[in-house]
């Protein structure tokens, strides 16, 4: 039931600072979360746990009911990581190369890599682009890029950074589209954001964190209310007593 | 900028990327041996090969603008200042025949080289190139040829990258009025460290996502489908290079 399970993770950064301070937190298959937090609060650092990025000073990280440490592989076939700085996570000359990129690692045999490159550029809508080179795609195509690398390792949890910073409007819809239909066919998505406005409307759960530390963890539309608290600002539409209304709509 | 694959299905486009590659390296060094009559006929083949590729050749020189005026200035260079019978009787003029010559079958070799490698790369995908330099490593004890075609790779792909980036830091700087600065050392610095800072940065993010995506030891290798075509193709280019050494 619960894909990830991490229990009293603390962890600090090598000039002593700690940035995760008991971390105790489940995950269940198949939910969209959002994980909420001012720049700093950690965010990115309790995500690199969840594919042994970064491994556990202290505490356990749980990938369907195996510690992270013990089979990195099996964490980070599990988990696919997207993130933050699209331009610096993508490896291929071209957009098809990329994509293979993970897959070659996994060793896996030629005919299965084109399958599921196929499938995954297919489903980020970059099956049209699949020549063209990385760096002349737009901020949303190369968001999409990576998500697509991803993708074509075939995870079952879907992590992304921080997705839609410095994307226009379009670029944000084109990428939230595809977290979205993700989430329908069935992965667990865990997206990490400063700002709720763009997410809440689709997320199940929210988390907000603050330095190091999870403050509030439920229903979104209950725990959105504690944001400003947390140096988190209040999507306008729950200000103005309403509700948030979806960015694809 | 037009230098770079483009996709295809033309003749040149399916040839087995190690046989374009020999085919290049035979070319440059018979090419260092050829006249003009040789350097002629290789200009044309080139020529050829592009417009069979789909890729116009008139496109491919535009291209090379910049290549072109630095063999124009090879050519004048050498006209200059090799001894020999002047060309024109003008003392505002001072190039030699011999020089003209020397220059011009110098010049033709290099572009002849160029042309030939654009073909290359306009026609075969990077990672078919970088497979073949990986397949030709390979008998070389002591080189991780995997290691060394992932990192031919990333070079290729971040180059545009960090070219990007120098060129919006020096706007920035510009924008701050550096230009104000005499000292050239300053401005190179100004530019350099936050460069190499970026660029550290980039590479460790780099990093952590290829090994977020399993980059490692065993990967899986390219498929190399060679047929009669191949075959046939590798025997026309040492044909023609032996007929190019044979006329010269
Ligand atoms: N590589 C690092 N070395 C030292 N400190 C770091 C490093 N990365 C992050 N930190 C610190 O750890 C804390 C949490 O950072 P991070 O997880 O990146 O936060 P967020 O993603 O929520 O903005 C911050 O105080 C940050 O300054
Ligand atoms: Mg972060």
């Amino acid at each position: 039931m619960d894909i990830i399970k991490i229990s009293g993770l603390y962890h600090r950064y090598p000039d002593g600072r700690p940035s995760l301070e008991g971390i105790d937190l489940t995950i269940a298959r198949g939910s969209f979360v959002v994980l909420a937090g001012a720049n700093g609060a950690g965010k990115s650092t309790l995500l690199k746990h969840l594919n042994g990025l970064l491994r556990p000073q202290e505490g356990t990280v749980r990938i369907a009911g195996v510690p992270v440490e013990q089979d990195l592989l099996h964490a980070r076939r599990t988990v696919g990581m997207v993130f933050q700085d699209a331009d610096s996570q993508i490896v291929g000359e071209t957009v098809s190369d990329d994509a293979a990129f993970g897959p070659e690692n996994l060793n896996w045999p030629a005919a299965r890599i084109r399958e599921s490159v196929d499938s995954a550029l297919e489903l980020v809508g970059l099956g049209a682009l699949r020549d063209r080179s990385p760096h002349l795609l737009s901020g949303g195509e190369k968001r999409r890029l990576a998500i697509a690398g991803v993708l074509a390792m075939e995870p079952e949890v879907i992590v992304l950074d921080e997705p839609f910073a410095n994307l226009d409007y379009d670029g944000v819809r084109q990428v939230l589209a595809r977290i979205v239909a993700l989430h329908a066919s069935g992965r667990t998505i865990i997206v990490c954001v400063h700002d709720l406005e763009k997410v809440l409307a689709h997320a199940q759960r929210l988390i907000i964190l603050q330095r190091g530390r999870i403050a509030v963890d439920g229903p979104p539309e209950t725990v959105v209310l504690a944001a400003e608290t947390y140096g988190i600002r209040l999507p306008a539409a729950i200000r103005l007593g309403g509700m948030v209304e979806s960015w694809l709509r | 900028m037009i230098i770079g694959f483009h996709s295809g299905r033309t003749v040149v486009h399916r040839v087995d990327a190690r046989i374009k590659l020999a085919a290049l390296a035979l070319f440059s060094l018979v090419s260092l041996r050829t006249g003009f009559p040789g350097l002629g006929l290789a200009l044309a083949a080139a020529l050829v090969l592009l417009a069979a590729a789909r890729c116009s050749p008139l496109h491919c020189l535009r291209g090379l603008k910049w290549y072109l005026v630095l063999l124009g200035c090879i050519v004048a260079a050498r006209a200059v200042t090799t001894p020999g019978e002047p060309v024109v009787a003008h003392p505002w003029l001072p190039g030699t025949r011999q020089g003209l010559e020397a220059g011009l079958v110098l010049a033709g070799r290099l572009l002849v080289i160029a042309l030939f490698g654009l073909l290359v790369t306009v026609t075969t995908r990077p990672s078919h190139i970088r497979a073949a330099v990986e397949w030709y490593l390979r008998p070389i004890p002591f080189i991780p040829q995997q290691q060394v075609a992932t990192m031919i790779g990333l070079l290729v792909r971040f180059i545009p990258v960090i070219l990007a980036q120098s060129a919006e830091l020096d706007d920035a700087l510009r924008a701050r009025a550096i230009e104000q600065r005499r000292n050239p050392l300053r401005r190179i610095t100004h530019l350099g460290m936050p460069l190499l800072r970026r660029t550290f940065v980039t590479a460790d993010r780099l990093a952590s996502a290829m090994e977020a995506r399993c980059y490692g030891m065993e990967r899986t290798g390219h498929q190399w489908r060679t047929g009669t075509g191949d075959w046939a193709a590798l025997g026309l280019v040492t044909g023609f290079c032996a007929l190019l050494l044979a006329i010269s």
